[in-house]
């Protein structure tokens, strides 16, 4: 199995997007990209080449769900899993981001200690 | 019989009371009683024939042959005499009977030398007057001819109670006229909707507020049918209702109808939300029967708390967005992984942690105690093992135990059956009986758990030797904002929406919480499920 080494992290948040920057590359030592809109990570996702990408729900413009489907439209996104982060995980809702195609769903507010250990084991989940 | 009943003066207002009963006093004449003095004057061959009425001052003939005098004084009245007694009452010679020899009556017009009465009763037993007949010879009846005004005296009796229930039906006939215009009256001044179907179950009534909302009137349909004419959906407003959950029909099959929500909709009018609550009329005579629904328009209640639901979970994204980066930054500060940090600095920054943790399960607790009120929290009711739910809690929820330095155990013996549950709710009602029980404990104390089984539930209780509660104040610790006023309370923390969520919850797994606790002797929090009859 692959190592997990380079994570995008799409989301508007400047604060969220930062405390999660540092909580995987200092906590978890992977190499990562924050991008602070959908559109953004789609226009980084062809030269950061991510092996997977946290995805924010709710955000101004291209939303979660919108972004991963441009995505999912890039060659370079083949087989790449999407987490989705967001507060908003009702059952229903988890499932609705489940049918969509996201391979996790990490709650908010996240454990930036343990939050590179979910990732990890979402990523050791998906290539079992 | 007392003696003061015995009195004459007291059987003569009892004799009084029942004729003003009769209401037949200087009422028109009535061709029934014209044709009992006229076949009395005829059989027993007298001019004259009185249907006569014995009042306090005079004797009215409620009918008369051959005599102009509409009433006599009762002084002078032969019929005064007659009712004394329930038997025929004759004079043959009223010229040579000392009791009316000097009588006007007799001594002049008009004339009367012979007299045979026999007295009317009114349908309650009291003599108020006779059927007579009157000559101005003197004679006497044969026994034939008393015979005949006996019965006709008891034709006239019969008439009198016939005549009493005709008007008791005209009265009645009257009040309900007058009632049913009160009832129409009260049903269109009314705010309210209300609609009502008969025996059969055919619509009979829609008063002016319910023709407006549903944009019609009462229409002859089956009502399986009455969903789709009247435009009736669930309370989401989308979904057609089903015929079998009309809540009329459903009243009408002797169901309880007590504030179902239900929308209206109408050409030309916005969806309606209607509260409804009604049930049979009849209900005690069972099974299917006519029914009346009133329903109350709460449209605007349902948008407002709709506005708020929305408007809640607006604000807590928006104050969960910033606590995540607050907690994330103190988090990573705080595991060193930034670098170590001098000793006060530790210190201010756990604080900053504490309260931004308590700030987050603030929230938590008002959008799940949101969501439970508006009924859109959905449960996954899964049947599994409890005990390892109860273990499971007792590690999670193992940092609180530290912090107020006590422990907690699973009794040894405690049971561990299968329950139908949710099980991160179970976890989080478990969490707040654990948590609350470390928070209100002496340091030191032991929390002890415990699994029960009692009949067909099994009982969950935290028990702990801590602070506990006044007698007084239990019954208020499953409401909402409750946070008792114990002194320390409050530098407890907590949001007072704990154990009301625990509560709702437990209930929607149909169970029960409850307490027992002596203050300063410990508390005892519990909570009930039933079993599952489901194997693993």
């Amino acid at each position: 199995m692959t190592a997990l080494e380079r994570i995008m992290h799409i989301e508007d948040d400047p604060s969220i997007q930062e405390v999660a920057r540092v909580a995987l590359e200092v906590v978890g030592g992977f190499t990562v990209r924050s991008c602070d809109s959908g559109a953004a990570g789609v226009a980084a996702a062809d030269s950061f080449a991510p092996q997977l990408v946290l995805l924010d729900v709710m955000m101004p413009g291209m939303d979660g769900p919108q972004t991963l489907t441009e995505l999912r439209k890039l060659p370079v996104m083949e087989g790449v899993p999407v987490i989705f982060m967001t507060a908003k995980a009702q059952t229903q809702e988890v499932t609705a981001y489940r049918a969509l195609g996201a391979a996790g769903v990490i709650i908010k507010p996240f454990d930036p200690m343990t939050l590179s250990e979910q990732i990890r084991a979402i990523w050791e989940q998906q290539h079992a | 019989m007392s003696d003061h009943q015995n009195t004459a003066e007291y059987r003569e207002a009892r004799r009084l009371e029942a004729l003003a009963r009769l209401q037949i006093l200087d009422t028109p004449s009535e061709q029934a009683f014209d044709d009992l003095t006229e076949l009395a004057a005829r059989w027993l061959d007298t001019p004259i024939a009185l249907v006569s009425l014995v009042d306090d001052q005079r004797q009215w003939f409620k009918s008369r042959v051959g005599l102009a005098a509409e009433q006599t004084p009762r002084e002078l009245a032969f019929c005064a005499h007659a009712i004394q007694a329930a038997e025929l009452f004759e004079v043959p010679d009223a010229a040579r009977d000392e009791r009316f020899c000097d009588n006007p009556l007799v001594t002049g017009e008009p004339n009367i030398r012979f007299y045979a009465g026999m007295p009317i009763a009114s349908p309650d037993g009291e003599l108020v007057g006779t059927l007579c007949v009157i000559d101005r010879m003197p004679r006497q009846l044969s026994a034939s001819q008393q015979d005949t005004l006996r019965r006709l005296a008891r034709i006239a009796e019969f008439q009198l109670q016939l005549r009493l229930s005709l008007l008791d039906s005209e009265d009645r006939a009257l009040e309900l006229e007058h009632q049913e215009a009160l009832n129409q009256r009260l049903l269109g001044s009314l705010k309210a909707g209300v609609v009502a179907c008969d025996d059969a179950g055919n619509l009979s009534l829609f008063n002016s507020v319910a023709q407006r909302w549903h944009g019609t009137d009462v229409m002859k349909l089956a009502a399986a049918e009455w969903s789709r004419y009247y435009d009736l959906y669930q309370a989401n407003g989308t979904t057609p209702l089903p015929s079998d959950a009309v809540p009329l029909l459903r009243a009408w099959r002797g169901e309880p109808v007590e504030n179902i929500e239900i929308c209206i909709g109408a050409v030309g009018q916005p969806m309606r939300h209607v509260l409804c609550s009604g049930g049979q009329l009849n209900p005690e005579r069972g099974g299917p029967g006519a029914a009346i629904v009133v329903m109350h328009d709460i449209t605007e209640i349902r948008r407002a708390s709709d506005l708020k639901s929305q408007f809640l979970a607006t604000v807590s994204h928006e104050l969960r967005t910033p606590l995540t980066a607050i907690s994330g930054a103190i988090g990573l500060l705080r595991s060193g992984a930034t670098g170590s940090l001098p000793p006060a600095s530790e210190r201010l920054l756990r604080i900053a942690q504490e309260n931004s943790q308590r700030l987050s399960e603030l929230i938590n607790d008002l959008l799940d105690m949101e969501k439970l009120e508006a009924g859109q929290l959905d449960l996954q009711l899964k049947p599994q093992l409890l005990r390892p739910i109860v273990q499971q809690a007792l590690e999670i929820n193992q940092p609180y135990a530290a912090r107020y330095q006590v422990s907690w155990q699973l009794e040894p013996g405690s049971a561990d059956p299968m329950v139908r549950v949710d099980e991160r709710r179970l976890q989080q009602v478990l969490s707040n009986y654990l948590s609350n029980a470390a928070k209100f404990s002496h340091a030191g104390g032991l929390i002890q758990v415990q699994l029960l089984i009692e009949g067909d539930e099994v009982e969950v209780q935290v028990v702990d030797q801590g602070i506990g509660i006044a007698e007084e104040q239990q019954p208020l610790l499953f409401n909402k904002f409750i946070q008792l006023d114990n002194g320390n309370a409050r530098q407890r923390g907590g949001t007072g929406l704990g154990l009301a969520i625990c509560k709702e919850l437990v209930e929607r797994m149909d169970g029960q919480v409850g307490v027992r606790s002596r203050e300063g002797a410990g508390s005892c929090f519990w909570f009930r499920l039933p079993l599952s009859r489901a194997v693993l």
